[in-house]
């Protein structure tokens, strides 16, 4: 079996609202999935399932062929959350922290200096936690989530509301573990974290599914590269590349010598996104 | 049920209400407070009364007589009026008109009127009132029909009676007031959320706490008994009863964690729910009506098992009501509880 989770029509409802609808992937072992999408799309709701948090309304999820609602004890012990809100023990230090999540895991106790040497703060291990910066909360939470050595990860916002310094950092750790094996399912509404990290992507928008594909290939099945032409006076022209418009308009500048510089610009992320939602997604870092 | 989680969460909980200042205090209040009782209590033998005299005439040797005996500091004032401004600013407990010629009518065998105003909601005008008499029919060398040999307890044994009040608070503050509030800013600060995501299931985190709760109270009951020398009478069923009734407001404390959502809703809610099961326990004695009302509630049977077993050394055939009657609580609120978490399928 090389597939780490298999989600298949899965929904979930609140009264009359459909927080997710009818979604279906699955994730390879040892790769990086994430779910795009803005706040309310519906990313935590389907984390929430996933980590047997609640139920679904109907479909069903397995995370290393374990289904999630009849054997959630078994799938605990191979998963590690990292929610998108810092749920630590503020009146307590780091190690009294990973120390109580190493016993409901009945984990080693070497196992805290090992995870917290994994993400560099192993100095810190007599800190309360409320003394920390919300980079280093972050990266004690992502700790606390290796703590069972799990082989499945599931990331919440895992770079949101940080600096930027941190959430390179953070990014890093992300890909660091990637190459250690583990499966992610991170979710954002960063798309340069999703295009650096995720192999696959999944853009959800209003609780559905409405493209899955590598980056690369999301680009090219939605975004356009385009010739960007800037001219002596400062005007700026843009044209889909390689196209009889983007060769018209060099063709009748050049003519006038008015280029001042001419060059291509990749499709992004958020290209795809506004392609497919019509709406901006907001990139907070 | 999984053991190592429960003990998990009850080493978590101990630790952090060590660190928290804000449990530290809660818990430590019934201690303090049976401390402080008994130190007042003690300090009641050395109370100086303050009262105001207004002499009429010629009775300065009764005026020098009340001062001799030590328990009262006499302020003589010019006039009635005067003695009662004093009264009436609390400057003094009581006061004292005494007629022209009191001193001569006593010595010749007459009965004369003295009248005295005390202001009963000055503590002090209690010990006023228990040894004026007394202090007159001396004055006026008259004796008692009878001997009396009148003796107290001494003061290390008097706290002893002051115990199950202290231990019924306990219980009931730690199992309605800081199982709550545990449980509350758990779901607050969404740390519970990080614990239901591990091998940890509901009915682990709701045994992990309810054992905290169980040994606060047994370890706070036992503090409070060991500094007022109360290891006496039949300790095994005081304990049983402890015990009995830690999982009994225990259970309450749960419900009210189940209904609210955060801190401040399971600090109100408590305070309201505490009143009314700790007064009518305490005061069954004034009232009939009271005594009935205090059937309704468990901590009576308690209270009244406890006091039992440390005082009269009662064993369990003669606490068979209380048992039985706190038994049938624990049932009914366990049953009750576990009702309300079905359905709302969560904490």
């Amino acid at each position: 079996m090389n597939e780490a989770i298999f989600v298949e029509n899965l929904s979930k409802r609140y009264g009359d609202f459909e927080a997710v609808k009818n979604i279906s992937f699955n994730i390879k072992k040892g790769t990086i999935f994430g779910l795009l999408g803005p706040n309310g799309a519906g990313k935590s709701t389907t984390i929430k399932m996933l980590t047997c948090q609640f139920p679904p309304t109907s479909g069903t999820a397995h995370i290393e062929g374990l289904n999630t609602v009849v054997d959630a004890t078994e799938i605990k012990k191979k998963i590690g959350v990292v929610f998108e809100y810092q749920n630590l023990y503020e009146e307590l230090s780091v190690y009294e922290n990973l120390n109580f999540f190493r016993r409901l895991y009945s984990s080693p106790k070497e196992k805290i200096s090992e995870v917290l040497k994994a993400v560099g703060m192993e100095t810190y291990q007599k800190n309360k936690i409320k003394t920390l910066s919300k980079g280093m909360k972050q990266k004690i939470m992502i700790a606390r989530a290796l703590i069972n050595d799990p082989d499945i990860l599931f990331l919440d916002e895992p770079g949101s509301g940080l600096d930027p310094r941190s959430a390179r950092e953070i990014r890093q750790m992300i890909f660091d573990l990637k190459g250690l094996g583990k499966t992610i399912l991170i979710t954002t509404h960063n798309m340069g974290e999703a295009d650096f990290l995720c192999d696959c992507l999944a853009i959800i928008h209003k609780g559905s599914i409405i493209a899955m594909d590598t980056p690369g290939n999301l680009k090219k099945k939605y975004g356009e590269d385009v010739l960007r032409i800037e001219t002596i006076t400062g005007d700026i022209y843009e044209s889909p590349l390689n196209t009889k418009s983007s060769s018209d308009i060099f063709k009748k500048l050049s003519e006038n010598n008015q280029v001042f510089l001419v060059h291509s610009k990749e499709a992004t992320i958020e290209d795809v996104f506004i392609k497919l939602t019509g709406e901006k997604l907001t990139d907070e870092s | 049920m999984n053991l190592n989680v429960i003990l998990a969460i009850f080493r978590k909980d101990l630790i952090s209400s060590v660190k928290s200042k804000t449990i530290l205090i809660v818990l430590l209040t019934p201690v303090f407070l049976s401390i402080l009782f008994n130190s007042t209590v003690s300090l009641t033998d050395n109370i100086v009364v303050p009262i105001a005299v207004y002499d009429g005439g010629s009775s300065t040797d009764f005026v020098e007589y009340l001062r001799s005996t030590g328990s009262y500091e006499i302020i003589v004032t010019g006039s009635a009026g005067k003695s009662e401004e004093l009264l009436y600013t609390e400057k003094v407990a009581a006061i004292m008109f005494v007629p022209e010629g009191f001193s001569a009518d006593l010595e010749n065998g007459f009965i004369p009127s003295l009248n005295i105003t005390v202001n009963p909601y000055d503590a002090k005008s209690v010990v006023f009132l228990q040894t004026y008499k007394d202090v007159i029919m001396d004055f006026a060398g008259q004796d008692y029909p009878v001997h009396i040999s009148l003796n107290t307890l001494p003061a290390g044994l008097q706290s002893r009676f002051n115990i199950p009040i202290w231990v019924m608070f306990t219980v009931i503050f730690v199992g309605m007031m800081i199982l709550p509030n545990t449980l509350t800013t758990e779901k607050e600060k969404k740390t519970l959320d990080a614990i239901l995501v591990s091998p940890a299931s509901v009915k682990d985190v709701i045994y992990g706490k309810s054992f905290f709760g169980l040994f606060l109270t047994i370890f706070i009951s036992l503090v409070i008994i060991f500094i007022n020398g109360g290891f006496v009478g039949n300790f095994l069923m005081v304990l049983f009863f402890i015990v009995l009734g830690s999982t009994a407001f225990t259970g309450i404390g749960l419900l009210i964690a189940s209904y609210s959502d955060n801190y401040s809703s399971a600090s109100l809610l408590s305070t309201i729910c505490m009143a009314p099961l700790i007064l009518p326990a305490l005061l069954a004695d004034l009232s009939n009506e009271i005594r009935y009302i205090s059937y309704l509630v468990p901590s009576t049977y308690m209270f009244n098992g406890i006091k039992d077993a440390m005082l009269n050394n009662s064993g369990i055939s003669d606490l068979y009501p209380e048992l039985g009657v706190l038994f049938m609580f624990n049932i009914l609120i366990y049953a009750l509880t576990s009702e309300v978490l079905k359905k709302k399928k969560h904490i």
